[in-house]
């Protein structure tokens, strides 16, 4: 896990299902509560004079200037060596802090014991060999886990968006990501 | 923090789509995708120190995913279920139901014991028994009724049961109930079964082929919501270039990725695929060989579609007529296409018609038994269960097969064109409650939350209240079992060994289901059913156990069920172009497009097209009264039927029952994103929650089915008019009124069953 990764999320192909969410959970072992992994929904939107109607995975996105890991008083959240931001319960003190400074709303407070809990990109299955639970079980095999030297080829051209180790991708929308891009 | 996400990711998204987005048409100048397009497969297993797999197949619904059971080695518990990577089949993907499926065995709600009665029905109080008690006492009062009202006088429910097998309808069989049946079946697969013998004469289902096809009609269903791999499939296809037409009146997760979606008005499907058929023939888009070689009643079918243009079709469906010929020339010219229809299409006023003019519309374009197309498929290497064989059909004494309830009028349900001869079950309920034409005052429910899942609820209710003795078997205490004298636990597909092979999940093996733990007391419906033959005097027609009947379905392929075990799976691939050497199994040898069996059971043998009003509220003078149309096919991804309200995984994720309805009417009726609305069809009303969508028609709401307590959308379906010849009941497009509710014992957590 030397070289940094990316878990490319082609939007084209989430069916909604919400499998990616109990993925998550069943792998963090999470009883009812947080939802580190969420699907949203743009319910159906007239544009164009065409109904549409959209689904987004939202989850951590390892950020690459991650506010989280800014505001962290005791030092708890690391990045890890393949661009991974990670939070160590150990030494977390369940301030809450990072909940809070998240932009993305993607740490939820009540993890385990006080400790919040995110994505970790599955730490453990990837050090097993694996791919992330979300990523293996997904009905529309939206996720896609590859090195980033490799991900500017792997997407051939597609609208792309990403702000760390999570890239969005399209054929379909223009603007992806543009709206993020602007200052506010 | 939720809302921060969905700023996100509607920011995200934006909302300026791509001009050219599959506007290229890829199916009609096809190509290979470059493969780097299609998405990642996972090789590795997650396997971790202090750990053992059980490889196994989910039966979290009829899908059957292969998967691996994940054990902790010191305490023997499931520790997670995931999808199995190396699976020919499902190729490592499981839904959120599979994925979920722990809590099927740790959940504090889980019947562990048998029970028995202790207070006054449906008081909840009872009295823990032992198995051998439990099964005398069923056996002794069934033989008892019998003795008394004569077998018909004992009816043999089931619903979907724990796995997947026909011994229970042996069982039935063998007693001679011949008032055997399911809460499903007439409105649930069967129409599309018989469709397929009549019009293929195919034992079993047509399948469509996903990997070769470059056209995917789907008719009726959501498959991202309710059938996973299909649904990998699908995309699949979808990515690689295929065109992706649905059929639904819902902008549903499916339509919202199809490239033509066709929001047609509910419980008018049969029209729809009439216009189909109709510009599909009058363009001449036909395949003349096929017609020519293999079809029957062609000249006749021609005739017959001359008044069905797309413009009549307009005015019933409310789909354009450009639309419909759109859709007709991409389906017809794309080819090969395969069609991928459900429920939707069992469930409608006229099942048979509407499945026999899907069927004819694959036929007329030479989209069967291709690559791509729609492949029959009747048997393959093990002894089958869907046989009139293995049911023992003959085992039931033929002077009182014309006994059963609805013998008369439904031929195509209750006679041998079904695939498992039932009662009509509307008829058989009315007889429950009347006494006429005769008592049946006893109930055996295995898997079935009758309660629940049978139409008319308050109608079911009464009639149930009414039996002497009802036994129900399950994996919790549903309110059907609150309503029982003796309750037996069965196990769940992680506590039991099967044999999955079911042409409808999975056409191209054969799978072994593994046991991987066990609970208490709780017990494999099979073996259940086993001794309880036994109890019954029946032994002779019985295997000692569910190991033995396995052994003896798999002898034909040279193995046990042990080393089958081991094998997990065998491989039967599809074979394309088989009417070549064997013709179709008809009796005129071909494709029936002309139905001589239909006509024979005094049943229209070209489709027609008739009104879909249903009920008390179905009047033209009532459409003021009643001025919306109700539809119940809302699939939530988490649940199957009536199960899975108590698994706090899934409930979480759809902790609510909703119902669709678009903006317009809501804002008319005062009604609230989440407000709980009152539906109400002049048979009962029930209370669901509003989910406000411009994925729906102004004047038609959609309403999820299977919820308890008066959220049960089945409370308004009324009893009137039934499919021609196969009963089935409709549940689309029935005439309702609407009105805010209130949410007075609409509780949630009603469906928790603790």
């Amino acid at each position: 896990m030397n070289s940094r990764i990316v878990m490319a999320i082609d939007l084209d192909r989430c069916w909604g299902c919400r499998t990616c969410e109990v993925a998550c959970k069943q792998e963090l072992a999470l009883a009812a509560g947080p939802r580190p992994m969420r699907v949203m929904e743009t319910g159906a939107r007239l544009l164009d004079g065409a109904l549409h109607r959209d689904f987004i995975p939202t989850l951590c996105q390892h950020c690459d200037r991650p506010a989280c890991l800014a505001a962290c008083p005791v030092e708890a959240i690391v990045r890890e060596a393949d661009g991974t931001i990670q939070i160590q319960p150990e030494t977390c003190n369940g301030c809450g802090a990072c909940v809070t400074v998240c932009p993305f709303g993607v740490i939820e407070a009540d993890g385990y014991e006080g400790v919040p809990v995110k994505c970790t990109l599955c730490k453990a299955r990837r050090e097993g060999g694996a791919v992330p639970s979300c990523a293996q079980h997904c009905i529309g095999r939206v996720m896609t886990l590859i090195d980033e030297d490799r991900f500017e080829q792997w997407r051939q051209g597609r609208y792309a968006w990403k702000t760390g180790r999570i890239a969005y991708v399209s054929d379909k929308w223009t603007g992806l990501g543009q709206a993020l891009n602007d200052p506010q | 923090m939720e809302e921060i996400r969905r700023q996100f990711s509607l920011r995200l998204i934006g909302n300026r789509v791509n001009p050219d987005y599959r506007r290229e048409a890829p199916w009609e100048r096809w190509q290979e995708r470059p493969a780097s397009h299609a998405a990642q497969k996972s090789a590795s297993i997650s396997l971790r120190p202090g750990e053992r797999i059980v490889r196994s197949a989910c039966y979290s619904c009829n899908m059957c995913c292969e998967v691996l059971v994940f054990i902790d080695e010191a305490t023997g518990r499931i520790l997670r279920v995931e999808g199995d990577p190396e699976s020919p089949i499902s190729k490592g993907v499981l839904c959120a139901k599979g994925l979920a499926a722990r809590d099927l065995v740790y959940n504090p709600g889980r019947l562990r014991h048998p029970l028995k009665r202790a207070g006054e029905r449906g008081k909840g109080k009872w009295e823990r028994i032992s198995w051998e008690e439990a099964l005398d006492g069923i056996a002794g009062r069934l033989l008892e009724h019998r003795r008394k009202d004569g077998p018909q006088g004992v009816a043999f429910l089931q619903g979907t049961m724990r796995g997947w097998s026909r011994v229970y309808s042996r069982l039935a069989n063998a007693f001679g109930a011949v008032n055997h049946g399911a809460a499903g079946w007439a409105q649930c697969l069967w129409p599309r079964l018989v469709d397929n013998s009549v019009t293929f004469g195919a034992t079993y289902t047509e399948v469509p082929d996903f990997e070769n096809t470059r056209c995917v009609l789907v008719w009726g269903t959501n498959p991202a919501s309710t059938w996973p791999y299909f649904a990998s499939q699908i995309m699949d296809a979808r990515q690689r270039g295929a065109a992706l037409i649905v059929v639904d009146p819902y902008l549903s997760e499916t339509a919202a990725k199809a490239d033509l979606w066709i929001q047609l008005k509910p419980g008018t499907d049969t029209a729809l695929a009439l216009t189909l058929l109709h510009t599909v023939i009058g363009e001449g888009r036909c395949d003349s060989e096929f017609i020519r070689d293999w079809t029957v009643g062609f000249d006749r079918l021609a005739e017959h579609i001359g008044t069905y243009t797309p413009e009549w079709g307009e005015a019933i469906t409310r789909v354009p007529a450009a639309l419909i010929r759109k859709a007709a020339r991409v389906y017809a010219t794309a080819k090969p296409s395969a069609i991928y229809r459900c429920v939707s299409l069992d469930t409608v006023h006229d099942s048979i018609q509407a499945c026999r003019a899907v069927s004819i519309l694959a036929a007329v374009t030479g989209n069967i038994g291709i690559p791509g197309g729609n492949v029959t498929v009747s048997k393959r290497g093990e002894t089958s269960q869907n046989t009139h064989a293995f049911i023992g059909y003959d085992l039931l004494p033929p002077d009182k097969i014309p006994l059963r309830r609805g013998f008369d009028e439904f031929p195509l349900l209750c006679d041998t064109l079904s695939p498992v001869p039932t009662a009509h079950m509307p008829t058989l309920w009315e007889t429950v409650a009347s006494d006429a034409p005769y008592p049946v005052k006893a109930a055996l429910i295995f898997g079935s939350n009758a309660l629940i899942s049978y139409s008319n609820t308050p109608r079911v209710e009464a009639a149930m209240r009414k039996l002497e003795f009802i036994a129900v078997c399950d994996l919790f205490m549903t309110p059907t079992a609150q309503m029982a004298d003796i309750v037996l636990p069965a196990s769940s597909w992680l506590e039991r060994d099967n044999l999955i092979s079911s042409f409808q999940v999975c056409p191209t093996y054969t799978i072994a289901q593994q046991k991987a733990v066990e609970l208490a007391e709780a017990r494999s419906d099979v073996d259940i059913v086993c001794d309880l033959a036994g109890k019954l005097g029946l032994a002779d027609h019985f295997w000692s156990d569910s190991g033995e009947l396995y052994d003896s379905l798999v002898k034909p392929t040279g193995l046990t069920f042990r080393e089958f075990k081991k094998k997990k799976r065998m491989h039967a691939p599809f074979v394309y172009r088989q009417f070549e050497k064997n013709g179709f199994d008809t009796p005129s040898g071909k494709v029936e497009l002309y139905s001589s069996l239909l006509e024979q059971n005094r049943c229209a043998p070209l489709p027609v097209y008739t009104e879909p009003l249903a009920g008390p509220a179905a009047g033209p003078d009532r459409q003021q009264e009643y001025p919306y149309i109700l539809t119940t096919g809302w699939r939530l991804p988490v649940y199957r039927h009536t199960e899975n309200r108590q698994n706090p995984l899934l409930r979480e994720v759809h902790p609510r029952p909703g119902v669709l309805i678009h903006p317009d009417t809501a804002a008319r009726l005062d009604i609230a994103e989440g407000d709980p609305v009152t539906i109400e069809t002049g048979t009962g009303a029930a209370t669901l929650f509003a989910c406000i969508t411009l994925g729906i028609h102004p004047d038609v709401v959609q309403a999820t089915p299977g919820w308890p307590g008066r959220a049960n959308i089945n409370r308004v379906i009324p009893w009137g008019r039934f499919a021609e010849g196969i009963g089935s009941v409709p549940m689309r497009g029935i005439r309702c009124r609407l009105e805010k509710g209130s949410a007075d014992g609409v509780d949630p957590q009603e469906g928790g069953y603790r």
